[in-house]
């Protein structure tokens, strides 16, 4: 049985041009009370690394050039 | 660029003058957390950045410092060529409230013609209430910028100087602009009610709902007793809001002759009006509203009813 192609996504979306986090910026990531957030190596953009998002929001809020967008599912809006 | 002893400061400056805007901006982020007041001049620095998001992002710090070490440079940040700039100086040197700003502020204010920058300037020298502000901000009631009119009317409504009402009255009565009057209005509050009484019984009658709303509120604030019959006329005004003012304003002033027009205000459609009506009828307190709050006991609106049962327990109390 072929094995489909495997799609996930997480509910913190970085809006890589416009991050900021390649220029020293690690406001996300420092607001973050779970340390979801991290520095993707190979772009030096900030990106989600673990799920284990709270939808508490500072991330998108604080975020200098309003480059995060936290997708609340349904359910909980 | 000079060199600082702190090496977390040394670093921000280090990338501030960095070629690339987007370290400069971050570096700006950063100077915020150092808490040292050497901070400032980098801030001022940044102010003057040839790229708008590093001036934006500096605006926004402004206010974690000694602003009056930066007035210079916050009020040249009002001529900004972006606007998100301009706002965070003006909001910047609003929240200054600091003697020693007023004088530069004075003096742009003397020379400067950008309606934006001359009302942020205003908005600044507010709450400093000084006696200097008072003769540009009544030169200022005559600009043709209705902003700055309105932001004149603040400088002079926090000065109350009993030889600004005839302007003040005058800007509430025959400004063009409605938000205007409506300033004027409400800063008409300090004169002594003999003088200005008449001129708010006017405004009742105002064609903008704003101002006839104010008008109410500031004959509440003076206790204008004459003013009763005026306000027993509002509240048959076409819109609820104003009635609202009305009813309030009547209830502040005890006035016992409002009462059946109150009672007809608590039995309106309008759950708000009802309220106010309610809320008046127990402040004034007398026997003769108790029928209408009895009947209000049995309200629809919940808030209508908890005021009923306040407004009964002062009729009770004054009985």
């Amino acid at each position: 049985m072929p094995i489909a192609n495997h799609h996930s996504s997480v509910p913190v979306i970085v809006d890589e041009d416009k991050c900021i986090a390649d220029k020293g910026c690690t406001v996300c990531i420092d607001v973050c009370p779970l340390d979801v957030l991290w520095i993707n190596e190979d772009t030096g953009k900030a990106h989600m690394k673990y799920d284990e998002c709270w939808y508490c929001m500072p991330c998108e809020a604080d975020c200098p050039t309003d480059a995060v967008t936290v997708n609340i599912p349904y359910l909980l809006r | 660029m000079k060199t600082y002893d702190d090496p977390e400061l040394q670093a921000i400056a280090t990338k501030l003058s960095s070629d690339d805007p987007g370290i400069r901006r971050v570096a700006v982020l950063e100077l915020v957390d150092t808490g040292d007041p050497d901070a400032v001049e980098l801030v001022i620095h940044a102010l003057q950045d040839p790229d708008t998001h590093v001036r934006q992002e500096a605006a926004k710090v402004v206010d974690e410092f000694e602003a009056e070490d930066m007035a210079d440079a916050l009020i040249a940040a009002l001529s900004d060529s972006d606007e998100t700039v301009r706002n965070a100086a003006a909001h910047a040197l609003a929240d200054l409230k600091d003697p020693a700003a007023a004088e530069p502020l004075l003096q742009a204010l003397e020379t400067s013609t950008d309606s934006f920058v001359v009302s942020g300037i205003l908005r600044a020298l507010k709450p400093l209430r000084t006696q200097d502000a008072q003769r540009p901000a009544l030169k200022r009631l005559a600009d043709a910028d209705a902003q700055v009119r309105r932001e004149a009317v603040g400088v002079i409504g926090w000065l109350k100087q009993p030889e600004n009402l005839p302007a003040l009255v005058e800007t509430a009565q025959h400004d063009a602009d409605p938000e205007v009057r409506r300033a004027a209005t409400g800063a008409l509050v300090y004169a002594n009610p003999s003088q200005v009484g008449q001129a708010l019984i006017g405004l009742l009658a105002d064609e903008h709902w704003q101002v006839r709303c104010e008008a109410a509120n500031s004959i509440a604030k003076l206790e204008y007793q004459a003013a009763v019959s005026a306000l027993i006329t509002a509240t048959s005004d076409d819109l609820w809001q104003v009635r609202e003012k009305a009813v309030d304003a009547l209830g502040k002033l005890g006035s016992v002759e409002s009462i059946p027009v109150l009672g007809e205000c608590a039995a309106d459609a309008m759950s708000n009006l009802r309220k106010a009506a309610i809320g008046a009828l127990g402040t004034i307190a007398h026997s003769d509203g108790r029928p209408y709050v009895v009947t209000a006991l049995d309200d629809p609106d919940p808030d209508v009813r908890k005021l009923a049962r306040w407004a009964i327990s002062k009729l009770d109390a004054a009985a």
